[in-house]
Order: structure tokens, then C-alpha cells, then sequence
């Protein structure tokens, strides 16, 4: 039987030390993310997270271990630009991700870098803005723009490269709620309409819920994995790792508590209710 | 130190192509010692507001009354000693990190002013231990070397250090794991117990300004658009959402709450709207549905 694999991106027993740190920042982590995934990566300051991110699409390499997308191992210098092409990444901090005086000539800056002839360009900036509904915007400066807009503008960057995988490692960080909410909208979208595979770093919970798959990351390394429903059913042990659980299942963690118990782990306050009616 | 605003404007580049009014007429008076937050949208103006307590900014129109303080000042000298008085912690400010050592760098502040040396040290390490942090565990180490929430408190003992009466802190967790948040935040509200000064805190989250502040002014367009203790600000769903934000998780819960109560025709008591910790709010849904078992038993 041919097994046919979705894999887009695969790690294998990945390590990474930054030069001169005496710890490894990452050790052994092993995964696959399959074509079309949403997946989150959650863990405290220092987990590993974000170096995880950059290994990604080879802007580091792992120290030991492989990393291939579709197929290119990252560390294979004559293809590096094929991976490029394949995961596009938006970091965390707004300001420091425009090279260009004007959105348009910002995004094809990342064009230009992948070879993608001039001719297509204009086609793939005007969809990748309307994507992020930023159209009005082509000629603005950015360093004018609300955070949650340069975002948007850096994911439009991101997607005129036309990727199969987009990173966002804490992209939503520094923006207010409003902002986080248009970034999430736009990706979540882009990955049901268009099948893009998603993976976000980010510390708010609340981002994760609708997530295929969570990873937690923990003294860089992979300490578990799951759905959203089977990852913050474990309140007590998220805890020991400094991190939290979303609203809704800390309450139902804390009323399970009280005697009250819940079939199934609600994500919402909705569901919580609902529970809370239709029970005893 | 009381703060007062009276229909102050501040308006960026003014007489050029660029010029926008970022506040349109401000009026607030925050009594000294009150832990106040200010939220809103990004562009609702916040930023401006901050930098205008502590005299980055000078009110294009408008007076206001920082303490001692007139502004705009008759004469810019002076300016400095507002500064002392009124600290103000950037978004990120551990970014502004630059000195060797940690107890350098929370002494550059002092140096500055021209503190007698000899009275330093003694400041240094009590504005370490006021963050949480042993100043013999770390304050000789670089720190380039912490952690981001180790260095996020080093930026904060920064500011603490000069014993200003009132301090401004702009997004203090931005960036910071669940656990390093609450740390911080719990160390930012036992300063504000422990010293006697005014705290204002810029936020985005709803859920921090509902929990940690005795008041909140709600930014929008440049305006203070709504004002009161939380409990009287997120009882108005509509007015937050014009203005661009949400309420708290908990407060939607109890909306949503009290809604099926209405609908269902349930005897089961509303929740009041003034809960803003997920334990106390298990212990009054625990009480009402315990009520309700027991009433059918």
C-alpha cells in the first residue's frame, strides 16, 4: 500500500544552540505539519518558540537534527530559497519589518528577492492587499499605519510570495485587541479559503481555540501536543509550566472542582452555559 | 500629586500636510493615589495623554495641573524636575537597557539628577528588591543576561528608583508569558499598596484594567470616552463596542448569564456585574446552582 503523505513540513529530532549559550535552546524536537494545518505553538518566554519559528524557513539552521520543507532540507544552501518561497514568516514587532518608503514597494521588496518577474507583480500586490483588506493603503508610507494595519501589511508582504506555510511568531503582540482580532480573521481565512497552512507563536490563548493542533513547548523542548479540547483539559500542569488556560476552561477547571462536571471541555463561556443549563 | 486636565489639545505637526489632532479636548482630574487605567483602540490618543502627564508634550490648546506643575510652562526650566516627579516606563522598556550591570543601569537615573554618590547604592537595591529582584543575586550581572521579565523589572526598578509620585506605565506586560504577566502586574499593584503614589496603567486588556485599577478612563477619537470604576464602565456593552474595544471575558459571561435567566424565566438570581476574578464568580455560579439541586431533592 502507498501511503501518501500531506506532510509540508517535517522536523527530526531538531536541535539548536545559539553560539556561545551554554544551553541548547532547543533539543530534540520531532514534528510534521500537515498541509492545510492551523497549528499553534504556545510556551512561556524562553520555551523556545520563536527559535523554533526561525528554523522554520532556514533563517537558522538547526545545530543537530533536519528540517525539511517539501522535501528541501533547510540547511541545503543551493535551495534555500525554494523553502523561502514555500513558508513566509511575520515577526512579532511591526516596525521592524519595512525596508521600503511606500506599502507597494515594500511588498514587491520580497518579491524581487524570490525572482518573481515584474511583470506578475502588480497582480499579486493587489490581491495580496485586498486579502488583508488594505487596498486603500498601496501607496501609504507604513511607518504611518496602525499596528494592527502594518500587520497586515507584513502578512501581505508574506503572501505575494504566494507560500504554502505561513509563521507568525507573536505577530499579534504588540497590537490592541482590535488589531489582533483583523490579524487572526485575515490568517484564519487565508487558511480555510485558500488552504494555507498556518502556525502561529503567540501568547494569547483565545487565538488557539479554533487551532487543528496545539504543540507545547517547554526547556525547548516538545512536551505535548493535542487538540485545543485535550491540551487545556490539563489547567494544573499548563500552570507548572507558566502558562494559563483560556477563561472558559478555567472556570470549568475551578466549578469541577465545586462538584460540577462537564462532559466534554467547552472552549467558550457559551458552551460553559449551555453545559451549566442542560446538566442537573 | 493631583492631576488635572482642562480641555486640553495637542495636535502633531501643526501648519503642515502631516498635522493631526491626537487629543481633542481633554478634561480628567485624577486624585493622588488612585490606581487609574486608560484603554483604548491604538490611535485613540492614549499615547499622547501619557506623554503629556510627564512633559515629553505641551498642550497645543488647554492648561493642565501636574502637582506643582502648570502647563504649558511660563519657562521650560523646570521641565526636568516634573519628569522626576512623574516616571513614566515605556512599552518595552527593557529595550532601553544599556549599562554593564543591573545596578548600573538603575543608577543611571540618579547619576544623572546629580544624587550624592554615596546615597546611591542604598537606592539602587531598594528600587531591586521593591521589583522582586535580589540585588545581590543580580545586581551585578549584565542585564543583557536575564530573562525578558527579569529585564522587563531591572527597566521598571529604572524608573521606581527616582520615587516618582506618579507612575505611568505603558503596556508593562506586552509580550510576557501568562505567568511573567501576572507577575508583574501583581508587582506593579503591590508598589502602588506598598507606596504612596498614583499608578496609571495603559493597557489593552480589559480583564487587567477591570481587575487591577479603582478607575478607568476609556479613550476614543482623541476623547475621554467614557470614565468610572469598572464596574460602572463595562456595564455598557455598547458604548465599549463604539468604541472600538470589548468587555472582559467575565463580564460577557455574566451578560450572557443573566440573558438566559431572563429568557428561561429561571429563578435563579442574575450575577451582579461587579465580579472580576474567575473565583468568585465559580463561587456564586456554585451557590446558585447548588440551590437549585437542592431544591429538587
Amino acid at each position: 500500500m502507498v501511503v501518501v503523505s500531506k506532510a509540508i513540513i517535517r522536523l527530526a529530532d531538531v536541535s539548536f544552540s545559539y553560539e556561545g549559550a551554554e544551553e541548547r535552546a532547543l533539543q530534540g524536537v520531532s514534528f510534521t505539519v500537515e498541509k492545510g494545518e492551523f497549528l499553534s505553538i504556545i510556551g512561556h518566554n524562553g520555551s523556545g518558540k520563536s527559535t523554533l519559528a526561525k528554523l522554520l524557513n532556514g533563517l537558522l539552521l538547526p545545530s543537530e537534527g533536519k528540517i525539511e520543507v517539501n522535501g528541501i532540507p533547510t540547511a541545503d544552501d543551493a535551495h534555500i530559497w525554494e523553502v523561502r518561497k514555500v513558508v513566509g514568516m511575520v515577526f512579532q514587532n511591526p516596525d521592524n519589518q519595512f525596508v521600503a518608503p511606500t506599502v507597494e514597494d515594500d511588498i514587491a521588496f520580497g518579491m524581487e528577492n524570490i525572482g518573481v518577474p515584474p511583470v506578475d507583480m502588480e497582480a499579486r500586490i493587489q490581491d495580496a492587499l485586498e486579502q488583508v483588506n488594505m487596498t486603500g493603503f498601496r501607496t501609504a508610507e507604513p511607518n504611518r499605519l496602525s499596528g494592527g494595519q502594518k500587520q497586515r501589511v507584513a502578512i501581505a508582504g508574506a503572501l505575494a510570495i504566494q507560500p504554502a506555510v505561513l509563521v507568525l511568531d507573536e505577530a499579534t503582540a504588540m497590537l490592541d485587541p482590535r488589531g489582533r482580532k483583523e490579524v487572526l480573521e485575515v490568517v484564519q481565512r487565508m487558511n480555510r479559503e485558500a488552504g494555507m497552512t498556518v502556525i502561529q507563536i503567540t501568547h494569547y490563548l483565545e487565538e488557539t481555540l479554533d487551532s487543528d493542533r496545539i504543540i507545547v513547548m517547554d526547556g525547548g523542548r516538545l512536551v505535548g501536543e493535542g487538540t485545543p479540547e485535550s491540551v487545556y483539559q490539563q489547567v494544573d500542569w499548563l500552570r507548572r509550566l507558566g502558562l494559563d488556560v483560556p477563561f472558559a476552561c478555567d472556570l470549568q477547571y475551578r466549578l469541577q472542582q465545586k462538584g460540577f462536571r462537564f462532559s466534554t471541555l467547552k472552549m467558550t463561556g457559551e458552551g460553559v452555559l449551555d453545559s451549566l443549563w442542560t446538566s442537573d | 500629586m493631583d492631576i488635572r486636565l482642562e480641555n486640553v489639545k495637542y495636535t502633531y505637526s501643526p501648519g503642515t500636510p502631516f498635522a493631526y489632532q491626537a487629543l481633542q479636548g481633554v478634561s480628567l482630574h485624577i486624585p493622588h493615589g488612585r490606581y487609574v487605567a486608560i484603554i483604548g483602540h491604538t490611535g485613540s490618543g492614549k499615547s499622547t495623554l501619557i506623554q503629556l502627564l510627564n512633559g515629553l508634550l505641551l498642550p497645543t490648546e488647554g492648561t493642565m495641573q501636574v502637582g506643582e506643575f502648570t502647563l504649558p510652562p511660563k519657562k521650560k526650566k523646570g521641565m526636568e524636575k516634573l519628569r522626576q516627579q512623574v516616571g513614566l516606563a515605556f512599552q518595552y522598556p527593557e529595550y532601553q537597557l544599556f549599562e554593564e550591570t543591573v545596578r548600573k543601569d538603575v543608577a543611571f537615573g540618579l547619576i544623572n539628577m546629580g544624587l550624592p554618590p554615596e546615597m546611591i547604592p542604598g537606592r539602587v537595591d531598594a528600587a531591586l528588591r521593591l521589583v522582586g529582584l535580589d540585588p545581590d543575586k543580580y545586581g551585578d550581572k549584565s542585564p543583557f543576561m536575564l530573562s525578558g521579565g527579569q529585564m522587563r523589572r531591572v527597566a521598571l526598578a529604572g524608573v521606581l528608583v527616582m520615587n516618582p509620585q506618579v507612575l505611568i506605565l505603558d503596556e508593562p506586560t506586552a509580550g510576557l508569558d501568562p505567568a511573567g504577566h501576572h507577575a508583574i502586574l501583581d508587582m506593579i499593584a503591590r508598589v502602588h499598596r506598598e507606596e504612596e503614589r498614583t499608578t496609571i496603567l495603559v493597557t489593552h486588556s480589559m480583564e487587567d484594567a477591570a481587575r487591577y485599577a479603582d478607575y478607568l478612563y476609556v479613550m476614543n477619537e482623541g476623547r475621554i470616552w467614557m470614565e468610572g470604576t469598572p464596574h460602572q464602565v463595562f456595564q455598557d456593552p455598547v458604548k465599549i463596542r463604539q468604541a472600538g474595544l470589548e468587555l472582559p471575558e467575565i463580564t460577557r459571561f455574566i451578560f450572557e448569564f443573566n440573558e438566559r435567566v431572563r429568557i428561561s424565566g429561571s429563578k435563579i438570581a442574575p450575577l451582579p456585574f461587579d465580579i472580576f476574578d474567575a473565583g468568585m464568580l465559580t463561587n456564586e455560579l456554585a451557590r446558585r446552582f447548588r440551590r437549585k439541586e437542592g431544591s429538587r431533592g
